[in-house]
């Protein structure tokens, strides 16, 4: 089912919620109160709408199993679908169903159904109406309804350094690990964050590592978080900051950067978007120069740049998770290989397994990896290179299986609560690297909830074959002729019994003579 | 629309019945409780059969699609036990001869009507799936009224001594293959591959041409009484 | 019967009218339930009992209570042909007479005895006897009507009313209960010790029964029954020869009887000497046997001949007790038997001889016992033991004998606490206490001395010995006022008994008395510290008289002071001049007597002084001096053999820190010297200081010219006595050491040292003149003087001590400077020169090295550096005395160096690291190689100009404990200057292997899965195992890469039956550092199979098959016989071919045909 939920006071998704309506076709004339089968591409923003306006009962769109058969620009059609829909108020509730072989021939029966409005002559399309056979669409599954205080959970861990740990200074590295699509069930979301999940604990790995020896035991502490509701504006680490500042433990106070790891799955560039550029001298500059060396000296084609994008207070869907650090006027940074926020591809559904090439995760992951160590362990002076390699290196296995494991199923940020596999899963990762991990989960705070869900993203729809009335007019004057016809040969049985009794007579009188 | 479709069924099924029974005059000869008593005589040999199934028979349940072939032709020889409960109407009910049989072929079709028909028609058609299998099954049971009568008259012409000899045979032959009907249909089904359809047309014209031969015979008897109503 | 209905009819006859409607006639079954009952009818008595069903039953009779028929019951076997019912007989029943019943009771009971026979009586000849039953009943049956008599007879018991008469008419008799047995007998056996006794009376009381019913024993008052009980007996009987006494005949009732049996005059006990028993309605047998237990004697005990009784006394017979006697002193002794007994008296504090005495019955009345002796008791009292006797046990003992015979003297030795008793004939004693000496020495003395007593018929027991008791005074004289002084009184030898007493001013003077003291030796004295007596106490002897006139006389008053050290002080009267007085005082307090009262001055002297010079002190109110001594004078002397008046002596004290110096001394002039060897002899000089106890002081003496022996001497006043001369100087004169240097040396520095080391050695610096001159010194060590001065030789004059030649040495200066001309520091010089003088050096910070102290000669200097060519490379340098050379070096820089850091990831140093620098290119055949310092630096030297060369760490087999360094290697260009800066980060060698995995199944089953690491040598042993509980991804911990074979194997808990899997395993070789391993584990759920019931399907055409044969039996059945015959003569044909023995009789085929017969359907 298409998203429902509402952020920061405006509402998302259709309100009401299909039940019990027959299938129409797309171009069929009436079609309120009746449910809408259409392929990807019939759909469009001008259709829904009047669909809308004639108040639809629903509207299913079929896509492919697999999603990334589309051709590109039915890719690009989808993804600009995706946002309308969302934005559209009085919309009318969606659904996403993956193309079975029922469902084509159901498409079809309604298809070829639906030509009974053109027919030819009206016999044709009476006859026409009465035998095609409509389809019923029952929806099962409970209704939705609002989830008021959902947890969203998030997972941080630590890493610390050598030395008195409260005078260490520390680095953050934030990714947020839920996905968002059209349709919860469908976001498996790769690239936009699962890359970014894999590569924030291919690091710790790393890290913890290091950090174990003695001898690579940096002076900074490192503070890993994996924060919830990321798709939401941020939620998590919003109430994750709020927590974290005010806490003695001074996390974020002393924090020399913060890092968000956002999209890192795919092509050759690299872009560090700031809302500020850090000042001259401050631990930032010096990572931003460390990443650009480290580009050039040893990974030439990756193409790397600063982007710098001022924090914007008027529209409420902030751009990068780093801007809500950069509000509390933290140093922050979110590193992306998308030179902009504004591509559709961070909240579709097409962001499924493929999207992410492990080369370029594990690539990235160094490059971060020996820019991070080059600056807590202050080498910028050598600019010493290949320090994660083999011993270090990212390990492409874990790397797969990691990705595997998380775009197996749909990771939206409803479909995630405080105790799911997936969190537990993430969490034995972390605390099998990192110290006092723990999970902290924040709720929309009762009076005016910032964020609220709505259950429910996956149904099964069942189609009833079903005649229309009419059909059920000519099987009763069928039946009827039916019935005359028998009372008609009962009545004049004796007819028929003569008739045999001749027949069998002169036989009979042949026989017996 | 759902509703309507389950009268239409009923009706396609059960008003042949009381067309039938109507037309057949048997309704003068105030048949009726000897129908009731065919239809207990029905009830009971089903009964019968039931239980030499469930002592004799393993329950196999060998899955749809494995035509257990053997497994079938033996539950059809218990169908023979019908015959056997159909002479027994026949002699227990007093009455004209053919008054006789046409009582026990209506009680029997109509209680196996009632049993074997009621619920599916109400459990299926009036859901909101339409289906043509329930109108095939309402007409399918108009087929067997005809077949259960005409394998009365055969059971009837059977006991009668004086039918002459050389029916025998056929009435012997026409009654094997009225107890196998339903192991013809599924060899018909499997082995065919017959559609819905094409199996109640060709179950309607097996059954009729079985009635139209008994109902020769029939007619051949010669000491038959004329003064019978027909 | 009458159409069918069976009935049992008869009559019941009787020749005697009866009213027949009171018989009943009653059918019963053999066990005993009614069947039906029916009463007669009143005229003929015929009576009919219906019977319904056959069967056996019994006929019985029911009269009314007493009649009886003839027969009583009858059986009768119903069988509907051949019993009396069914014949129609009559069954009569024969009246044969009522029953007479009676009773014969006890006179006054209402019940009687059973076994009584009663005889029925008709005219005289008797019909039937009967014994009665319990409770007296008796019943006659078949009594026919008339007149009987009935007779009851006894053979024992006498019957009041042996017969009485009945008529039967009727109904039953009754002969009431008239017949009455007056009563029964009882008797009783008497004997003693087994032979029976005769004439034992026997009196018989009761309290229910009467007098006059008794019969057949003597009523007459028994001769000397003196019963005093308050019933009067009923009668008495006496016991028969063989000991047996019957009473003939008593009614029921309870009765007791007391024996009685008196001889002449001796009346004998007779045990028990009371029975009760009851009579009820039989003959009473007493089972307790009367015991003629012998008789009783009495007698008296007197105290005298005349006296009177002794009440209360044990008699004691043979030993055991037997009575005591009464208030007059009476004794009975009871069933005595004949026999010489020992009879003994005890009673308390009189004493009884034992007299044995011969006891028969005719001896009723004993001999009076006369007390023998008496008891004389009393009490040592003593209440305040002398504390000299306390541990001694006392030895008193107690002497007394009759008056006028001191040869019987008795001692006796009292208890513990004073108490004696003894035994004495009456008449008069004497009683004395004897003491031992000991107890006599302690003071122990009892009053009286003697008792004289008088023992008449009674006990003594008031004996006392008490203590003597003394009483002490005295008078006390005093100078002015007494006022209230005490006295104590103690024992001499004990301490703790002391009386203190106040003194009394009694007008005339002043008195004390003390009273009540024991006897022994004491001692007075007068506490009164403040005043000197005469004598303070006095030790007086108390014997056995009172002491008096014990006098105190005051002689002064009593001065007490603590002083601190042993002083003498003397005091003066302030105004009597007279008494003046010095009194020697030792450390701590002192007292002495001041004779005058006053106040006196007292001035102490000695060589301690005090805070006081004088100190004052008031007799009128004593108070305590106390005097301490601050200062102690300390002296000390110093002797000298010439006159030395520069002398001055320095004391250092550890008090204070500014050494006290006291001037130069003046000589002494010893008043007893005479003047004219003052001039030579030795000088004496003396000094004193007042020291503070516990100083420390070293005390010196100094003087130009003399020294003095020892230097110092350090004493410490230890401040409790004089500390007198402590320090003791000798004076000698000391001698000087002066020498110089030539040439006139300014500066050099001369050490002077004793050459046995004694002293410390003495530096000074000559002067510009190159002279010295040390003193002075001990005169009696030799010295060694050695001078120095560097760049010059020393070199001592022959024969001299203390001078000196000086040589300028040579010195060769050399300064290296690089091609900027700067000085280039650490370049090696060696310096080898004549006499194999060698000296190699590095040149300082500054790039200057001196070689100094060189001797004349020719020296040859060599600079040494890596990376430097020096011009001139090496020299030869010509030495003058004296001079010094300065030579230059350039040096000019041949090869260049790399500096660099070898630091681990976080900077702290990798020291022992060998980093190597190969030449690449042309110059490849040099290979510089350094090793990292502590700090982690290294510093390659000789890398050639315009080299190319590859630095980094040197692989093989050095660096072992480094994995990699980044970078790996550098190549890097020599030219005109070093390289610095190369930081090399070195990883150490971790050689651990991570390993993870993770498991692609559904949730359900994750939980069921374990993942287990095994080694490919045992595969059956895992080495760790792992169960995923949440999280699909495991970490196993860190192995060592050691390319050992592991094997990585999942198991499940599911189980086979449910599920089919397969486990998918993993093989691995520890061989690189990281690796991760996916499992894919999906088990589909078996289809459920049920069992399937095999059975077949045979069973239907069989099931009709039985059918189709049970319906034709009757062809089947003829068929089977024919097919078991047929099988059965096959079985005996073979039977007959083998002949065999064990068959005997032939097996004759059964018919079995017959035998089956089917059964019929009922």
């Amino acid at each position: 089912k298409m998203q429902r939920y509402d952020l920061q006071g405006t509402s998302y998704g259709a309100k009401n919620f299909l039940i019990n309506m027959e299938a129409r076709p797309v171009g069929s004339s009436s079609v309120t109160r009746k449910c809408i089968v259409a392929r990807l591409e019939e759909v469009t923003l001008s259709a829904y709408r009047d669909w809308a306006s004639q108040n639809a009962g629903g509207l299913i769109i079929l896509i492919p199993e697999n999603i990334q058969q589309l051709s590109p620009e039915q890719k690009k059609h989808l993804r600009s679908l995706e946002e309308d829909l969302l934005v559209e108020e009085n919309g009318i509730p969606v659904y996403f169903a993956p193309e079975t072989s029922e469902l084509t021939d159901i498409y079809d029966s309604i298809q070829n159904g639906a030509s009974g409005d053109q027919a030819a002559t009206a016999w044709q399309a009476f006859l026409g109406a009465a035998t095609a056979n409509g389809f019923q669409m029952v929806m099962s599954g409970a209704t939705e309804k609002p989830l008021p205080d959902f947890p969203i959970a998030s997972i941080q861990g630590r890493l610390s350094g050598s030395g008195i740990e409260e005078q260490l200074p520390c680095i953050v590295l934030v990714a947020h690990y839920d996905s968002f699509g059209v349709a919860p069930g469908l976001a498996k979301g790769a690239d936009s964050n699962g890359s970014g999940v894999v590569v924030l604990l291919e690091l710790a790995r790393l890290f913890s590592k290091l950090f174990t020896n003695s001898r690579t035991h940096a002076k900074y502490n490192v503070v890993f978080l994996l924060s919830g509701g990321g798709k939401f504006n941020y939620q998590g680490t919003k109430r994750w900051i709020e927590d974290n500042l005010e806490s003695d433990t001074n996390v974020l106070t002393d924090a020399a950067y913060v890092l968000c790891l956002d999209m890192l799955g795919a092509d050759n560039s690299l872009h560090l978007h700031v809302s500020k550029p850090p000042k001259e001298g401050s631990a930032g500059a010096e990572f931003l120069k460390n990443l650009e060396e480290i580009t050039k000296s040893s990974f030439p084609d990756v193409k790397f740049d600063m982007v710098h994008k001022k924090i914007n207070l008027a529209d409420e869907m902030l751009a990068w998770e780093h801007e809500r650090f950069s509000i509390k006027r933290l140093q922050a940074f979110t590193l992306s290989h998308l030179d902009s926020h504004k591509y559709p591809s961070r909240t579709s559904i097409l962001d499924t397994r493929d999207q992410v090439d492990v080369k370029v995760l594990s690539r990235n992951v160094q490059i971060v990896a020996e820019a991070i160590a080059t600056h807590i362990y202050n080498l910028t002076s050598q600019s010493v290179t290949q320090l994660f390699s083999d011993a270090l290196s990212p390990q492409e296995s874990i790397e797969t299986a990691w990705l595997d494991y998380l775009t197996h199923d749909a990771r939206s940020a409803q479909l995630i609560n405080a105790d799911s596999s997936l969190i537990n899963t993430l969490q034995d990762t972390m605390s099998r690297y990192l110290k006092d991990v723990k999970i902290t989960t924040h709720k929309a705070d009762k009076r005016d909830p910032e964020f609220l869900f709505y259950s429910g993203s996956k149904y099964t729809l069942n189609a009833y074959n079903v005649k229309p009335a009419v059909f059920d007019l000519f099987l009763a004057a069928g039946i009827g002729a039916y019935l005359v016809l028998v009372w008609m040969v009962s009545q004049n049985f004796h007819l028929l019994y003569s008739t045999l009794k001749k027949f069998v007579q002169q036989p009979q009188k042949t026989k017996s003579q | 629309m759902t509703f309507f479709h389950f009268g239409n069924c009923v009706a396609l099924a059960y008003i042949p019945y009381a067309i039938v029974y109507k037309c057949s005059g048997l309704s003068e000869y105030n048949a009726f409780w000897k129908c009731v008593k065919a239809g207990g005589a029905y009830l009971f040999t089903q009964l019968c059969k039931m239980m030499v199934l469930a002592t004799f028979f393993p329950a196999t349940d060998s899955g749809g699609n494995s035509l257990d072939i053997t497994g079938e032709f033996l539950k059809c020889t218990v169908d023979f036990a019908d015959l056997l409960g159909l002479h027994l109407i026949m002699t227990r009910i007093a009455g004209k001869s053919q008054l006789k049989f046409m009582v026990a072929g209506m009680g029997w079709a109509t209680s196996e009507l009632i049993m074997t028909r009621v619920i599916p028609l109400w459990v299926g058609a009036r859901g909101v799936e339409f289906d043509w299998k329930y109108v095939q099954m309402s007409f399918d049971s108009n087929v067997s009224l005809v077949h259960h009568i005409s394998t009365a008259m055969l059971v009837w012409l059977y006991s009668r001594n004086d039918v002459n000899k050389s029916m025998i045979p056929v009435i012997v032959s026409l009654l094997v293959l009225g107890c196998y009907r339903p192991l013809i249909v599924e060899i018909l089904i499997h082995a065919v591959g017959l559609g819905s359809w094409m199996l109640l047309i060709a179950k309607t014209l097996f059954t009729l041409c079985g009635g139209l031969i008994t109902l020769q015979m029939y007619l051949r008897i010669p000491t038959q009484l004329q003064n019978s109503y027909y | 019967a009458a159409d069918g209905v069976l009935g049992c009819g008869g009559f019941v006859k009787s020749d005697v009218d009866i009213n027949f409607s009171l018989v009943e006639v009653k059918l019963y079954t053999p066990h005993g339930s009614i069947k039906y009952q029916t009463d007669c009818a009143p005229n003929t008595g015929y009576y009919l009992i219906p019977l319904y069903d056959k069967g056996d039953f019994i006929l019985k009779v029911e009269p009314p209570k007493g009649w009886s028929f003839e027969p009583q019951s009858i059986e009768l076997q119903v069988d509907g042909t051949n019993d009396k019912c069914s014949k129609g007989e009559d069954i009569n029943f024969l009246f044969t007479g009522f029953s007479v019943i009676g009773k014969v009771i006890s006179k006054g009971q209402t019940i009687g005895p059973s076994g009584v026979t009663v005889s029925l009586t008709k005219s005289g000849e008797i019909i039937q006897t009967v014994k009665t039953s319990d409770n007296g009943d008796y019943m006659f049956t078949k009594v026919l009507p008339g007149e009987y008599k009935v007779q009851a007879s006894h053979q024992t018991w006498k019957l009041e009313k042996p017969e009485s008469v009945v008529k039967v008419i009727n109904d039953n008799g009754n002969a009431g209960n008239n017949l009455v047995i007056s009563g029964y007998d009882v008797s009783g056996v008497v004997s003693s010790d087994g032979e029976y006794i005769k004439g034992v009376n026997f009196l018989l009381f009761s309290s229910t029964v009467k007098q006059q019913d008794v019969t057949g024993c003597e009523k007459s008052p028994l001769k000397g029954f003196t019963g005093n009980q308050a019933s009067k007996p009923i009668c008495y009987v006496t016991s028969q020869q063989n000991g047996r006494f019957i009473f003939p005949s008593l009614p029921t009732g309870n009765y007791y009887i007391i024996p009685f049996y008196k001889g002449e005059h001796i009346t004998f006990d007779v045990l028990p000497d009371k029975l009760e028993f009851e009579v009820q309605h039989q003959s009473v047998q007493l089972q307790k046997q009367f015991n003629v237990a012998g008789f009783s004697v009495s007698g008296r005990v007197l105290d005298s001949e005349k006296g009177s009784g002794v009440a209360k006394a044990k008699i004691l017979l043979n030993g055991n007790e037997q009575t005591v006697t009464s208030q007059d002193g009476t004794y009975h002794l009871e069933n005595m038997k004949t026999g010489t007994y020992k009879l003994s008296v005890q009673t308390s504090s009189i004493y009884f001889d034992d007299i044995t005495l011969k006891i028969t019955p005719s001896t009723p009345q004993l001999p009076n016992i006369v007390a023998s002796s008496f008891s004389l008791c009393g009490q040592v009292v003593i209440d305040r033991l002398p504390e000299a006797l306390a541990s001694v046990p006392s030895q008193r003992r107690i002497i007394y004998h009759p008056d006028g015979k001191k040869s019987e003297a008795v001692s006796l030795s009292p208890e513990a606490d004073g108490k004696f008793c003894t035994k004495v004939k009456p008449g008069k004693y004497i009683i004395g206490i004897h003491l031992s000496e000991q107890e006599v020495r302690a003071g122990l003395h009892l009053s009286p001395a003697e008792q004289v007593v008088t023992i008449t018929n009674k006990p003594i027991k008031d004996i006392r010995f008490s203590q003597f008791r003394a009483k002490v005074s005295g008078t006390v004289v005093c100078m002015e006022k007494c006022g209230n002084i005490d006295v104590s009184l103690d024992v001499v030898g004990r301490t703790d008994s002391k009386q203190v007493v106040q003194v009394k001013d009694s007008g005339k003077g002043y008195t004390f008395s003390l009273d009540n003291v024991m006897p022994g030796k004491y001692k007075v004295t007068i506490l009164q510290d403040t005043w000197c007596w005469k004598e303070k106490s006095t030790e007086f002897d108390v014997v056995d008289s009172d002491v008096t006139g014990l006098t105190f006389t005051q002689t002064g008053y009593i001065l007490k002071c603590s002083v601190s050290h042993p002083i003498d002080i003397n005091f003066a009267h302030e105004k009597k001049k007279g008494s003046v007085g010095s009194f020697q005082l030792n450390k701590g307090t002192n007292r002495f007597c001041l004779a005058q009262p006053g106040v006196y001055r007292l001035t102490p002297d000695s060589c301690h002084k005090f805070e006081k010079e004088v100190y004052t002190y008031d007799t009128s109110n004593p108070v305590m001096l106390t005097l301490t001594a601050t200062q102690h004078r300390v002296t000390g002397s110093i002797k000298t053999d010439e006159r030395v008046n520069d002398m001055v002596v320095t004391i250092k004290s550890s008090m204070d820190d500014t050494p006290l110096v006291i001037g130069p001394l003046k000589q002494e002039i010893d008043p007893k010297a005479k003047p004219q060897d003052s001039a030579k002899g030795p000088f004496t000089y003396r000094f004193s200081h007042w020291s503070r106890s516990g100083e420390k002081m070293t005390i010196s003496v100094k003087s130009a010219e003399v020294l003095f022996y020892p230097p110092t001497i350090e004493t410490t006043v230890s401040g409790d006595d004089c500390p007198g001369e402590v320090a003791k100087f000798d004076g000698r004169k000391g001698v000087f050491i002066n020498g110089d240097i030539k040439p006139a040396l300014q500066g050099a520095s001369i050490v002077v040292e004793a050459v046995d080391g004694s002293m410390e050695p003495v530096t000074l610096v000559t002067d510009a003149t190159g002279k010295f001159k040390v003193g002075p010194l001990h005169s009696h060590i030799t010295y060694k003087v050695s001078a120095e001065k560097d760049g010059y030789v020393m070199t001592k004059e022959e024969g001299k001590t203390a001078s000196f030649r000086a040589f300028k040495l040579g010195e060769i200066s050399v300064k290296v400077l690089n091609e900027k001309g700067e000085s280039l520091s650490d370049v090696l010089l060696s310096l080898s020169g004549g006499n194999q003088y060698r000296s190699n050096n590095i040149t300082g910070s500054d790039g200057l090295m001196v070689f100094t102290a060189l001797s004349p000669g020719q020296y040859f200097l060599r600079p040494m550096m890596k990376e430097y060519k020096f011009e001139p490379a090496s020299q030869v340098i010509e030495v003058q005395e004296g001079t010094t050379e300065k030579i230059n070096i350039k040096s000019s820089r041949v090869a260049y160096s790399c500096y660099g850091k070898v630091t681990s990831l976080n900077g702290e140093a990798e020291p022992g690291v060998i980093i190597e620098a190969l030449g690449m290119g042309d110059c490849s055949a040099n290979q510089e190689e350094s090793k990292t310092e502590q700090d982690g630096s290294f510093r390659i030297r000789g890398l050639q100009p315009k080299c190319t060369y590859n630095i980094g760490l040197k692989t093989g087999d050095v660096n072992k404990h480094i994995e990699r360094a980044v970078p790996k290697s550098k190549t890097l260009q020599v030219n005109k200057d070093d390289i610095l800066g190369l930081n090399i980060i070195a990883f150490r060698q971790i050689n651990q292997m991570d390993v993870s995995g993770n498991i692609k199944t559904s949730d359900e089953y994750l939980s069921s899965i374990k993942v287990s690491l095994y080694r490919e040598e045992n595969p059956d042993h895992p080495i760790q195992t792992i169960s995923l509980s949440k999280s699909v991804f495991f970490y196993l911990p860190s192995l060592l890469i050691d390319d050992s074979g592991y094997i990585l194997r999942i198991e499940t808990s599911l189980s086979k039956t449910l599920y089919n899997y397969e486990l998918p395993e993993i093989v691995f070789t520890a061989n690189s550092t990281y690796k991760h391993f996916t499992f894919t584990f999906n088990p589909e759920r078996r289809s459920g199979d049920q069992e399937l019931s095999r059975g077949s399907f045979m069973i239907l055409p069989l099931s009709l098959l039985l059918i189709f044969a049970g319906y034709h039996y009757q062809k089947v059945i003829p068929f089977l016989n024919q097919a078991f015959a047929q099988v059965q003569t096959t079985v005996t044909k073979m039977a007959e071919q083998q002949p065999s023995k064990d068959y005997n009789e032939p097996i004759e085929p059964e018919p079995y045909l017959k035998k089956k017969i089917k059964p019929r359907k009922a």
